[in-house]
């Protein structure tokens, strides 16, 4: 199968690279957002450690 | 037992042990899954390529219950021990729960779409997801409703709690009403072992259900250390 009839997913691509577009998109910012929260709280914790 | 467990700078240390390696079986798990889901799997043979959504529905809706029963279940033991731990579990994993909610629902929608000829019916299941996803954002409001962050947890546990009463709803909707949603494929652990659907797809489910299920436990773990840290700026320490 070439790449281009891959890509149309029987004609659903919008259907499926959606879903899983979203996916991604939506639990990547969740972890991003868990992360950077945490990180930042930290880096707060080391300033006022050094006060 | 459970005070041991309960005990903040324990939980900080044994979260730094199992982060790594969460975090590495979650990545292998998902890049697989992802793998199998989108290229190896087959296409049904009456839903074509819509099938592969499946692949991110079925384990989304998974999280989603999973999520919330252990939400339930911290709020029982935030009501009953006043365990602060609880109450930052619950904190930490509303989020995680309503976002598989709503990609479940989203991607229910786009599967449905192409198979039923509608975004959306009002049949039980989708309803009782739905009231679900409602129940994760309420919680989420009622306990930042409050200035006291013990007051705000103690009233979303309630609601928690009064919620787990929607669980069983979802599990049978399909059973006890009349839907247009398909019954449950894998009931029990022993249909698990001789399933309703190919084993050729049955292999990227699980695979992305364990993966997704283990990067829930990863964003819980670090939105709780955050909870910690946050409380502890905050008062000095944590109660």
């Amino acid at each position: 199968m070439d790449f281009d009839t891959y890509a149309k997913m029987g004609g659903y691509a919008m259907n499926v690279w959606g879903s899983y577009g979203l996916g991604i998109l939506g639990y990547g910012a969740l972890l991003a957002h868990a992360l950077w929260r945490y990180e930042r709280l930290r880096r707060r914790e080391k300033t006022l450690d050094r006060q | 037992m459970l005070t041991k467990f309960a005990n903040p700078a324990r939980f900080e240390k044994l979260a730094k042990t199992i982060l790594p390696v969460l975090s590495i079986l979650a990545t292998i798990l998902l890049s697989l899954g992802l793998l199998d889901a989108l290229l190896l799997s087959p296409p049904d043979y009456q839903q074509s390529e819509t099938v592969r959504i499946m692949y991110l529905h079925v384990p989304s809706a998974w999280v989603a219950m999973a999520s919330y029963a252990a939400i339930g279940i911290a709020a029982m033991i935030f009501i009953i021990f006043k365990h602060t731990l609880a109450e930052l579990f619950m904190r930490a994993a509303l989020p995680v729960g309503a976002m598989a909610t709503a990609l479940c629902l989203v991607t229910g929608m786009l599967w449905g779409k192409p198979m039923w000829g509608a975004w959306w019916v009002w049949d039980a299941r989708l309803t009782s997801v739905l009231v679900l996803m409602f129940l994760y954002v309420g919680i989420m409001a009622l306990m930042d409703a409050f200035d006291r962050p013990e007051q705000g947890g103690l009233a979303g546990a309630w609601l928690a709690v009064i919620g787990l009463v929607n669980l069983p709803v979802i599990k049978y909707s399909v059973q006890w009403w009349n839907t247009l949603h398909q019954p449950s494929s894998i009931t029990s652990f022993k249909r698990l072992m001789n399933p309703a659907i190919a084993p050729q797809m049955i292999r990227p489910l699980i695979v992305m259900a364990i993966g997704l299920t283990l990067y829930a436990a990863i964003v819980i773990i670090v939105r709780m250390r955050s909870e910690i840290l946050a409380r502890k700026l905050r008062n000095g320490g944590i109660r």
